[in-house]
Formats: structure tokens, C-alpha cells, sequence
């Protein structure tokens, strides 16, 4: 899963980056609502993190923008907590709202939530067969039995389980979990797929040759 | 207490005043029309007693006279003997004593003499003709002499006072009576009952005062439309007024007629309200710059404890996780400070107590001291030309003045730039101006620059830890020590911050 960070204030910037990194996300941070509108416009988050005072563009004008052209799940976050500010917020597009100052906890479990309601998913158990996905712990189990899987595997086999029963191409594969600070080699997604097979089983992930991998519904 | 006993709307007083002036001027002049018809009433029928008064004297002068049946012929007033009077006849009364029916009765007894002019007034008495007159006289004994048959049965004699030739005047209860007295003290009296002329009176006066009333309702009821009209406008200022204390800070009162004193009364009031929104919208806005300013780094620290806690760290991690959070927490207690002071400023104390400072060495040193405190870190020239300018301040108050202009013109100076500080003093004021070489002010920055975290270059202040409150503090300051603050910027050339205080030569 790959987030976007637009926050002005470079210190909370980099605390939340630091922190969402952490949980498992690949991040990609933006100092100004300019640098956040073309880097939400440019490629496909599963979640912005919106700051909504910034100098220059402010959150409601990236998020005016967006919306005319994204549907991407967007958390805003603000010290603005008053209700009519809420309101204004989430009737201007905004999924969710968290004022300032927040819980880490929290903020990553609006972050999940963000992303099951994206993908269609009501819980976060995610059963493939015997293989069975909790998104809130990231851990995986085999027929009842957990299954050490490292962050970047799990991130692999999340992403297309949420997206079950569609061919994931390589590079949205690679979009969506690696972010624009890393160098990624083109080979490095196969290595990991190969030891999640060899993990959970081959069956568990279909490779379709040209196309991409498939988690069967 | 008496003053609770009156109604406090403003409506009933006026009604109350409005009610007591009418009842007043009513009451005046119904009384003195009703005085005033009561004279003309009683000088009219005062001129029909003298009228017949005076053809009664004329009668008696003209040489006949009331004559007893005994023949004995009465003196006038021509005869020269007063005392001469009936011989044999009964002791005379006392003069102004009761006329007995004996005197009645003789009156009665009269006869007219033949016809000459006596008679034929004594005729105009005859009750067919009297129209309510008689008429009475007495020898000047006391006798009475003469009756008309319409007199009273009690007539008393009236009292003699000396009025030579004139005729007098007398009410006796119910009757208004002429007399005259002539020179051998014969009394000549023409009379007449007031019953039917009080009457009149009475009626007239009782028309007179139901007008009155009615004029009095007419008026309330006026008035009470009047002021009615006349408070309509207040009643809508008021109700203007508490809507917006209810919190409706942007309704204004209609105004109706600008003309009028509550049409101005109402301008006044509405150019009151907008400053008063303003003043609220700037204090909102600032509370939630405040907050806003406050929750950044609380969030910092809170996210940067909460990752750092989530498992097993280095010591490196937790070294750096604890510097991330003390940096935070000076950048509050930055913050706190600044609120502080402007909290302080904005109370009625002020700066505090103020004493003779020269700001001339106080410059100089605070220049010294951020210089070496900035060290090597600035390479921006710093030029300091501090004449000697004594002022009255609070020493610590204007040290930050300085501290704030001169550390705002570095940061906004290139390096290869320069500052310059002066002090003056000159016209008995005492001037400070920060000049530098940087970046300068937009114009459309420049009304702005004094307030509260308004930051002309928003996103490096940011990111620089300036919380845009370092100008507002300085106006602050300024404002407080009755000066005066100045700025002349040009973009990419520099900027010239000019500090105006009343000097204080001693």
C-alpha cells in the first residue's frame, strides 16, 4: 500500500513519514499542497494524508483540484476540530477527518479503514482458502497456523488479496508498494512472490505470464 | 426608592410628564377663563344695578320722593335739614339692623305721588316690570323709607363708608345689591337675586371643565402616538443590539432615515458593530493560529513517542526519538513565551513601570549581544550608529523590540548583504531605524505586517521555526511607550523599519 504525506510543516512531516513507514506502507511525502496535487495527480495512492492550513494551496483547494479528477481515498488532517470545519471537510470529498493533535494508533487505524472501504472489504480478516490475512496485526496463518511472512511479502499478498480475482500487473504491483525514495530492481517482486509460494504454498498466487499475478476469488 | 416607584420605560415617563404638563395647563386655563367669565358675568350684571341705581338717584334729586301714606313727605337728598324727619314716627333701627315687616309694610304703604320721575322709576320696580331688580330706600334715620314688593324679606341697612358720590357694591348671600348713600346719609339701594345668573355660571363652568377633561384624553391619546412613533426607532436599535449580543455578530441595525438623531444614533452604532466584528474575527482567527501553532508540535511529539514505543529501539533510536521531542517542546515553549508577552501587552499594565532609558547603548549592547550569539552562523554585515536618544521605557521591553527587528532584517538578509542600526534623536523624538539590504516586503504584505502570525513569506517561516507573532510584539511594545512604527520596503532591494518614540531629554 503506498501513501501520500502532504503536510507543511517539515518536522510532523517527517515524524509521520518516519511512522507509516513503520506500519508497513510505502510513503511518499509532500512539503506543499503544489508538490501534493502533482504527486497525487501523477500516481495512484491508496491513501492521501491531507494537511489542510499550508501555505500557497491549501488541503481544501488540493482537494478541489483532486476530486476533479481522482477518487482517491483521502484522510484529512488539520487542527481545525470544530464541527462545521468536519463537515466542510468531508462534503468537499474528504473520506475521513482527524484534527490535531491525533493518536498514532488512530491514524493508522483510520488508514486501514480507508483502505478496506476502498478495496470493498468490511473486516479486516482476509480468508483465502486455508490461508487466512488479519490486517490489523499483518499477520498470516496457514490452516490455523501463523506463518512468518516478512513486511514487503505481506505487503505483496495483501495488496492482491484485496484486489482478489483481478490480474495485478508487475508495475502496479511496484506503484503501490514501493515509494519514490527506493530503487527498486525489476527481478525483486519475483523474488519475494517465489518465497511467498514457498511459504503458504504454490497455489496461493497465480502468475499470469505477460499480464501479471492473480490471488484467486 | 422614589425613583423605583416611577416606571422605568422610557414611554410611560414621557406619557407621565407629557399627562402632568397638560393636566397642568388645562387645569391654569380652565380656571382662569372660569374666573373670568365670573367677573364679566358679575360686571354686567354690576352696570344693570348701577343703571338703576343711578335713574333712582336722578329720580330722588330731581326733587320728588317716596311719601308715607301719612302724607309726611320724605327729604331727598337735596333738603337741608338731615335731621328733619317724620315727627311721632317709631325709634329708627339700628342702622344695617333687620327690616322688619313693619318696614315691609310700609313700603307697601307707599304711594306715588303723582307722576313725576320718582314714580316712574319706583314703577320699573313693580313686579310685572322688575325683571328680578328691587329696589329699597332708607331715611337717613335708618327708616326704611321705601320697598319694592320684589325685596327680600331680610334687608339689612348697608354700612356706611365714606365713597362721596359713588355708588357701592354688596353681596349678601344669594343677592347682589347697589347702594348709595346720599348726603344726609338716605341709603338708595337697587338689588337683584344672583340664583339665576350662578346657575348660569355653574353651567358654564361645568361645560367648560368637560371640554377640559375632553382636550386632556385628547391629548394623552396623542402623545401616547407620538411617542409611540417617536421610540419605534430605539425599540429597533434594541432589538438590532441584542440580536447581535446573541451572537449574530454580523446583523446591523436598518437605518432609516440618516438624517434624524437615531438615524445617526443607529450609524454610529452599526460603524461600532463592524469594528467589534472585526475585533472578533481577529481575535477567532488568532485563537486559532494559537492553536494551530500549538497542536503541530504536540502532534510531533506524540506521533514520535507512539512510533518509537511500538517495539525494541537502539539507543540511537530513543536518543533521537528524545531530541526530535525536546526540540518540539522548545518551539512551544517559544510560542507560550510570545503569547505571553502579547497577552501582557494587550492588558491594561502594559510594559510595566518605565524609567529613563538611552536607547542609544541599550542598541549597541543588544546588537553585541546577537551578533555573538549568532556567531559565525550569519555572515550579513551588521552596522550599528547609536547616537545617544533618552526616552522614558521599560528597558526590557524595548531590548526585544530591538532583538526583533534586527534578527528579522538577518533572516531576510543574503549573506553578502548588510544591516544597518541607527538611533536618533531629533525634534524631541527619539528614533530607531533597522535598514537592511534583503529581499524586502510585497506591497500587498506591507498592512498586514503587524499582525498577529501573519508571515509575508509564509513558507520559509514555517519551516523556520517563526511563528509570525516577533512584528505583532514589537507594534505591541511600540504601541505601548505612545510611539510610532513605520516600514518602507522595494522587493529584491530592502527594507527600512523606522521606531518613533516620544523623547525625554532630563
Amino acid at each position: 500500500m503506498r501513501l501520500l504525506v502532504v503536510e507543511d510543516d517539515p518536522r510532523l512531516l517527517k515524524s509521520l513519514t518516519r511512522a507509516l513507514r513503520e506500519a508497513g506502507y510505502a510513503v511518499d511525502s509532500a512539503a506543499d499542497g503544489t508538490e501534493g496535487l502533482f504527486k497525487a495527480e501523477s500516481a495512484d495512492y491508496d491513501v492521501i494524508l491531507l494537511d489542510v492550513m499550508m501555505p500557497g494551496l491549501d488541503g481544501w483547494s488540493v482537494l478541489d483540484r483532486l476530486r476533479k479528477k481522482k477518487s482517491t481515498p483521502v484522510l484529512l488532517l488539520t487542527a481545525r476540530g470544530a464541527t462545521s470545519d468536519r463537515v466542510r471537510g468531508l462534503d468537499a470529498g474528504a473520506d475521513d477527518y482527524l484534527p490535531k493533535p491525533f493518536d498514532l494508533p488512530e491514524l493508522l487505524a483510520r488508514v486501514r479503514a480507508l483502505i478496506r472501504r476502498s478495496t470493498g472489504q468490511s473486516t479486516s480478516r482476509l480468508e483465502l482458502g486455508d490461508v487466512v490475512l488479519d490486517m490489523r496485526s499483518k499477520t498470516v496463518e496457514l490452516a490455523g497456523r501463523p506463518i512468518p511472512l516478512t513486511p514487503r511479502e505481506y505487503a505483496i499478498l495483501e495488496y492482491l488479496a484485496l484486489h482478489r480475482g483481478e490480474v495485478v500487473t508487475r508495475s502496479t504491483l511496484y506503484e503501490h508498494l514501493f515509494d519514490e525514495s527506493e530503487d527498486t530492481l525489476s527481478n525483486l517482486l519475483d523474488v519475494h512472490v517465489f518465497s511467498i509460494r514457498k511459504k503458504l504454498g504454490a497455489e496461493v498466487i497465480v502468475t499470469r505470464r505477460g499480464q501479471g499475478y492473480l490471488v484467486e476469488p | 426608592m422614589t425613583l423605583r416607584l416611577f416606571p422605568r420605560s422610557l414611554r410611560w415617563r414621557l406619557q407621565l410628564w407629557l399627562a402632568a404638563l397638560l393636566m397642568l395647563v388645562l387645569t391654569g386655563f380652565c380656571v382662569a377663563v372660569s374666573r373670568l367669565h365670573r367677573i364679566s358675568e358679575f360686571q354686567r350684571i354690576d352696570e344693570g344695578l348701577e343703571a338703576r341705581l343711578a335713574q333712582l338717584r336722578t329720580s330722588i334729586r330731581d326733587g320728588s320722593g317716596p311719601v308715607t301714606k301719612g302724607g309726611r313727605p320724605w327729604e331727598g337728598p337735596e333738603e337741608r335739614e338731615p335731621r328733619g324727619r317724620g315727627r311721632g314716627g317709631p325709634p329708627p333701627p339700628d342702622r344695617g339692623g333687620p327690616v322688619g315687616p313693619e318696614g315691609r309694610e310700609r313700603g307697601h304703604l307707599q304711594e306715588p305721588p303723582g307722576v313725576d320721575a320718582f314714580d316712574e322709576v319706583i314703577s320699573q320696580f313693580a313686579p310685572s316690570q322688575a325683571k328680578g331688580f328691587y329696589a329699597a330706600i332708607w331715611s337717613p334715620d335708618g327708616f326704611p323709607a321705601f320697598r319694592s314688593p320684589l325685596a327680600p324679606p331680610m334687608l339689612p341697612l348697608p354700612i356706611w363708608s365714606p365713597a362721596p358720590g359713588r355708588s357701592q357694591i354688596r353681596t349678601r348671600g344669594e343677592y347682589r345689591e347697589a347702594y348709595y348713600f346720599t348726603m344726609p346719609r338716605a341709603c338708595l339701594l337697587v338689588g337683584q337675586s344672583l340664583r339665576a345668573d350662578l346657575d348660569l355660571i355653574a353651567r358654564f363652568d361645568r361645560r367648560l371643565y368637560t371640554a377640559g377633561l375632553l382636550v386632556f384624553g385628547l391629548g394623552l391619546f396623542g402623545g401616547w402616538y407620538l411617542t409611540t412613533r417617536a421610540i419605534r426607532p430605539i425599540e429597533n436599535i434594541s432589538a438590532a443590539a441584542r440580536r447581535i449580543s446573541d451572537g449574530h455578530l454580523s446583523d446591523r441595525i436598518a437605518e432609516a432615515d440618516e438624517g434624524s438623531e437615531l438615524g445617526r444614533l443607529a450609524g454610529v452604532l452599526n460603524t461600532t458593530f463592524d469594528r467589534l466584528e472585526a475585533a472578533f474575527a481577529r481575535q477567532r482567527q488568532f485563537t486559532a493560529d494559537a492553536s494551530h501553532e500549538l497542536r503541530t508540535p504536540l502532534t510531533v511529539m506524540i506521533s514520535e513517542a507512539q512510533t518509537t514505543l511500538s517495539r525494541p529501539r537502539t539507543a540511537e533510536e530513543y536518543r533521537e526519538t528524545v531530541e526530535t521531542c525536546l526540540e518540539e517542546a522548545q518551539r512551544m515553549r517559544r510560542l507560550a513565551s510570545s503569547l505571553l508577552d502579547l497577552a501582557r501587552l494587550d492588558d491594561a499594565e502594559g510594559v510595566g513601570p518605565k524609567e529613563s532609558v538611552d536607547l542609544g547603548p541599550l542598541c549597541a549592547d543588544t546588537v553585541a549581544k546577537l551578533t555573538s550569539t549568532l556567531g559565525a552562523e550569519s555572515r550579513v554585515a551588521i552596522q550599528c550608529d547609536c547616537q545617544p536618544a533618552v526616552m522614558l521605557g521599560q528597558p526590557d521591553a524595548l531590548v526585544q523590540v530591538v532583538t526583533n527587528l534586527v534578527s528579522n532584517a538577518l533572516q531576510y538578509t543574503p549573506p553578502d548583504g548588510e544591516v544597518r542600526v541607527t538611533t536618533r534623536t531629533e525634534a524631541g523624538w527619539v528614533s530607531l531605524t533597522v535598514m537592511d539590504t534583503g529581499c524586502g516586503i510585497a506591497e500587498e504584505d506591507l498592512p498586514h505586517l503587524f499582525e498577529r502570525f501573519y508571515r509575508a513569506d509564509k513558507a520559509r517561516g514555517r519551516s523556520e521555526g517563526h511563528f509570525g507573532l516577533g512584528l505583532a510584539i514589537v507594534k505591541a511594545i511600540v504601541d505601548a511607550h505612545r510611539g510610532e512604527i513605520e516600514v518602507q520596503s522595494l522587493l529584491g532591494q530592502g527594507t527600512t523599519v523606522t521606531v518613533r518614540f516620544p523623547g525625554n531629554p532630563e
